[in-house]
């Protein structure tokens, strides 16, 4: 493991799990799962702040939970998008999208493009 | 409420997603910790599937999962919250379907309805009113800083007056020795004084204060400045405006303050101008005045006639206080034996002595609106009643749809209490205007009416009574509706089947007669009250006061003593005044005395007699009300002279003094004996002498419902006191008199003597009388009023009542008409029945009314709060009212037809 790991930004954890919850209902587990497996474990998320978060998100309306049966067969609450939370992910990421695109427009910015200033 | 601490559901082995599936709202505190075990789990058999052993596994997962208390208590934070958010959400909900509900079923019904609307806005509106009073005359704190400080002393004299006013001596040697008070000052009652600005003269009153008073009170002035201590010190040439004054007469012009004024022909400077909050010692004052050094004598202890209000200082108590006072008058009774043997003190808190003779009578009137409003209640009740028979199947209908018993009696309440708040909205409406004309109507004496209004604690006390008498009738259909849901084992065919109303309706017909008693009980209490008020009224009317008040008129006049010094020119002034008077058309005698006709208030003063010894140290009897009189008074009062002569021009100046005394004052002091010839004298035993020349009638002519009082007259020619300058002229007229020609002739006559003297008051002599009787008029209208709506009440009751009884035996009677039954004999059954309801509501409402009316005692002339008459009225009253009530449904029992009925079932 000499790879480093990147702590999740505050706030963009419910923006990762409202991503992990397009296609189909999660638990707690498998989200994280999930999540580790997309970022090819870089991200580092603390299992025990995954929680909170899901009740706040489920508090606001964006997620809605309902008990059922996991893969191997014991009862663990299911988490689904709401049509408000669908609507919340697509103006988190657009305006997520056009942050990293303006950050690295001037992260990668060139002395000549500076210097065009009078 | 969801308690998220509660395991219980857990305890009684309810399985988690059984749990879950209640809808939301399960036990949060198990789920989360559910959600959070599950987490770990998984991660113990990740590691497990790499090879660890289980236990070590386990212990593994929990490091790794992290901080499982925190996560814990937040989620379960969350939870609590959504849970918390989601009831209320809910039950605003289903209250507000309720509420929809109801206003829909209401507005199906309009007639009914708006009957029940109007009922509980009379009932609400008419207690509100009434507690606004009560709100801004008993409750509201005094508008003085610290009020609950602030006290009143008084003197107890011999005779057991505790409210005795205090001599000066007597407050400056309290002042000087009590440590118990912060501070004290003394004031005079209020009188009137003539302000002459820019030429015109008016009449305004003022109170004559020492600074001291303005310290006790701590009050500030809005404008300039109030008296400081130092103001005792100069000439006394200050004053001190209302803000009502400041308003009327200066136009609120804020450069009143130093402004020169001319008070009784003396001129003062204007210090400054009162907050308008600020009413002192009663409502209705424009001017302070200082009472200076130089009118304070220590020694005087003979006259009695200043009021004392002190602050408690801080840490002293009213016993404290009254203890101090009481060793203090001991004390005093010890140095100065001839003056003060026998007074005592009497420590009173301030808002306490204001308001303790309204008291009673406002509670009584609270407890007359309220007994209103539980009629009103019952009324109430007994239509919703009569509508929750006809609603028996929706009932049924909507539990067999599932809707629990506690959700039917929601929405059982929730109808009665949006009818209720319409009713409350509306009685907040009529308790606005009803505060308004009130203290219009209200008699002039009763304290602080200035702060009377509709504020917050008036708009609780109407949110209170509304929600509290919308439970109340509201209970009545719920018990009955439940009730019979269970009896019928909350069948619903049977409901649906039974298309008439049978099975039940006998115990139906009990509940509803059962609030009618009540109704016309409470009705009949407030009768007996209405009732005994009336009468003794009508005895007040036909009283006989000795003397005739219809016809006389009466003004005051009052003569600045700058001007006028001395008895000879007062004598002079009155006699050319009764001079012209006499002249006016329509007036037939013109007489003058001292006393304020229909005013308790009366100078008195003691005399020694001729030869009798007395008991007091001074040889002179207790002091009696002396009455100073002028012209033919006795003929032109209508008095009769029993004995000796009356006052004649004669007893003039330098004529032998001569006094009259009245029947009263005869038996009181020559017990047995004839007083014409005995001589009396104001100084002492020795003399100098007033020779007794006549015995006349007594009279009632300080408040109709007080017995007649002691009196000693004595012609105003022959007075020896220059400081007596007023007098109040009598005159007898004939019919075609009016009060407003007798006025300008008067103020005409006034104008050629001495323009710049005013004219006060011209009016029947009967009409001051209406002070005295004021409260009871109050109380009497009042009470008559609750109690004619609580009568009216009774009878839509009554006929509710007898009308649903015939509905609900149509059949009988049909089959009874059928069989040959007449008419006469039906209506008697059901007439009857009516009867046997209305002879137990008076009897039980006799009973109550006897046992209450006694808190009427207080109000009543001459009329026992037992009167049997009275209650006999009363009581023939309600029978006669219920039974006409009864007949008109009774007659429709007879119109009903057989075949019909009997085809009908």
């Amino acid at each position: 493991m000499a790879r480093q790991e990147v702590d999740v930004l505050q706030g963009t954890l419910d923006m990762l799990v409202l991503k992990a919850l397009t296609w189909d209902r999660m638990h707690g587990y498998s989200i994280l799962a999930w999540l580790r497996q997309a970022t090819d474990g870089e991200l580092r998320i603390e299992d025990a702040a995954l929680y909170p978060a899901l009740h706040r998100m489920e508090a606001r309306g964006l997620i809605e939970a309902e008990w059922g049966l996991s893969e191997n067969n014991r009862k663990a609450k299911f988490y689904r998008l709401t049509a408000r939370g669908r609507r919340e992910l697509r103006a988190e990421s657009e305006s997520w999208t056009r942050y990293v695109a303006v950050i690295g427009k001037v992260m990668s910015a060139g002395r000549a493009a500076g210097a065009s200033v009078p | 409420m969801i308690d998220p601490s509660s395991d219980e559901s857990a305890g009684r082995g309810v399985p988690v997603w059984r749990r879950y599936l209640r809808l939301r709202g399960g036990d949060v505190r198990a789920d989360v910790a559910d959600e959070l075990e599950f987490h770990i789990e998984m991660i113990a058999e990740r590691l497990i599937g790499q090879g660890m052993a289980p236990d070590q596994a386990r212990a593994r997962a929990r490091e790794e999962f992290g901080d499982f208390e925190r996560a814990r208590s937040l989620c379960e934070g969350i939870g609590a919250e959504m849970a918390r958010r989601h009831e209320w959400a809910e039950l605003l909900d289903s209250l507000a379907k309720d509420a929809r509900l109801a206003l829909r079923s209401l507005r199906r019904a309009p007639g009914f309805a708006a009957t029940i609307v109007i009922t509980l806005a009379l009932g609400i509106g008419a207690s509100t009113a009434i507690f606004s009073i009560v709100r801004g005359v008993l409750l509201r704190p005094l508008p003085f800083a610290e009020p609950d400080r602030l006290v009143r002393l008084w003197e107890v004299s011999p005779r057991g007056d505790d409210h005795n006013v205090v001599s000066m001596g007597n407050y400056v040697s309290w002042r000087d020795r009590a440590k118990t008070f912060s501070a004290m000052g003394a004031h005079s009652g209020s009188f009137s004084v003539t302000l002459v600005e820019a030429g015109e003269p008016t009449r305004i009153t003022t109170a004559d204060l020492t600074p001291s008073v303005m310290q006790v009170l701590r009050a500030r002035a809005a404008l300039g400045r109030t008296f400081v201590a130092d103001d005792d010190k100069g000439d006394g040439r200050a004053v001190v405006l209302s803000h009502a004054l400041w308003v009327r007469r200066f136009g609120a012009d804020p450069g009143v303050v130093g402004r020169r004024l001319v008070i009784d022909d003396a001129p003062y400077t204007v210090l400054g101008v009162m907050p308008a909050a600020f009413e002192f010692p009663s409502a209705g004052v424009d001017i302070w005045r200082p009472v200076t050094a130089d009118h304070i004598d220590p020694n005087e202890r003979r006259s009695h006639n200043w009021y004392v209000v002190a602050r408690l200082a801080p840490g002293a108590t009213l016993a404290a206080a009254s203890a101090e006072m009481r060793a203090i008058s001991g004390a005093l009774a010890r140095e100065f034996p001839q003056y003060m043997t026998g007074f005592g003190t009497n420590v009173v808190g301030m808002a306490d002595d204001m308001v303790a003779s309204v008291r009673p009578l406002l509670l009584i009137l609270l407890s007359g609106a309220t007994l209103l409003l539980v009629v009103a209640c019952a009324n109430i009740a007994n239509l919703l009643l009569a509508r929750a028979v006809g609603r028996r199947r929706e009932m049924a209908v909507r539990g067999a749809l599932g809707a629990g018993r506690w959700r039917l009696t929601r929405q059982l309440l929730t109808e009665s209490v949006v009818i209720a708040s319409v009713g409350g909205l509306l009685g907040v409406a009529v308790a606005a205007l009803l505060t308004r004309a009130l203290t219009m109507l209200a008699p002039d004496d009763i304290p602080r009416l200035s702060a009377v209004r509709v504020d917050g604690a008036v708009l609780a006390y109407a949110l209170a009574t509304t929600l509290a008498s919308g439970l109340l009738f509201g209970c009545v259909p719920v018990v009955r509706i439940l009730r019979s849901g269970r009896r019928r084992g909350e069948s619903l065919h049977l409901a649906l089947r039974v298309s008439g109303d049978r099975g039940g309706s006998a115990r139906h017909v009990g509940v509803r007669s059962v609030l009618l008693v009540g109704e016309l009980a409470v009705s009949l209490i407030l009768l007996s009250g209405a009732g005994l008020l009336l009468r003794s009224a009508h005895r007040l009317a036909s009283i006989d006061y000795g003397y005739r008040p219809a016809g006389l008129v009466a003004a005051s006049f009052d003569l600045p003593r700058a001007r006028y010094d001395g008895n000879d020119r007062h004598v002079a002034f009155y006699d050319q005044l009764m001079a012209g008077a006499r002249e006016l058309p329509h007036v037939t005698g013109v007489a003058g005395t001292t006393e304020e006709i229909g005013s308790s208030s009366s100078m008195t003063f003691s005399f020694a007699i001729e030869g009798k010894p007395s008991r007091n140290a001074s040889g002179r009897e207790d002091p009696q009300p002396l009455r100073v009189v002028a012209g033919d008074y006795f003929r032109v009062m209508g008095i009769p002279v029993h004995r000796g002569r009356p006052f004649t021009p004669a007893d003039r100046a330098d004529a032998p003094p001569v006094a009259i005394v009245n029947e009263s004052l005869a038996r009181l002091l020559w017990p047995g004996a004839d007083p014409v010839g005995s001589r009396v004298s104001f100084v002492g035993p020795s003399g100098p002498w007033l020779q007794v020349v006549g015995v006349v009638g007594d009279t009632r002519s300080n408040a109709a419902d007080a017995a007649p009082v002691p009196a000693l007259f004595v012609p105003f020619a022959q007075k020896r006191w220059p400081w007596m300058t007023w007098m109040t002229l009598v005159m007898r007229t004939d019919a075609m008199a009016s009060v407003n020609t007798l006025g300008s002739g008067l103020r005409g006559l006034v104008r050629q003597v001495d323009a710049r003297l005013p004219v006060q008051d011209v009016s029947p002599v009967p009409d001051r009388y209406r002070e005295s009787v004021g409260r009871r008029r109050f109380a009497t209208v009042l009470t008559g009023a609750f109690a004619a709506l609580a009568l009216l009440l009774g009878v839509v009751g009554m006929y509710g009542v007898v009308s649903y009884g015939v509905v609900q035996r149509r059949r009988e009677f049909g089959i009874r008409l059928a069989l040959g039954a007449r008419a006469s004999q039906v209506t008697g059954v059901v007439v009857r029945e009516a009867l046997a309801l209305a002879g137990i509501a008076l009897v039980v409402g006799l009973a109550a009314a006897l046992g209450s009316t006694r808190v009427l005692a207080g109000l009543l002339y001459e009329v026992s709060p037992r009167d049997p008459i009275t209650f006999a009225a009363v009581a023939v009253l309600v029978a006669v009212v219920a039974m006409a009530a009864a007949w008109v449904p009774a007659r429709r029992a007879t119109r009903i037809d057989p075949a019909m009925t009997i085809r009908d079932a």
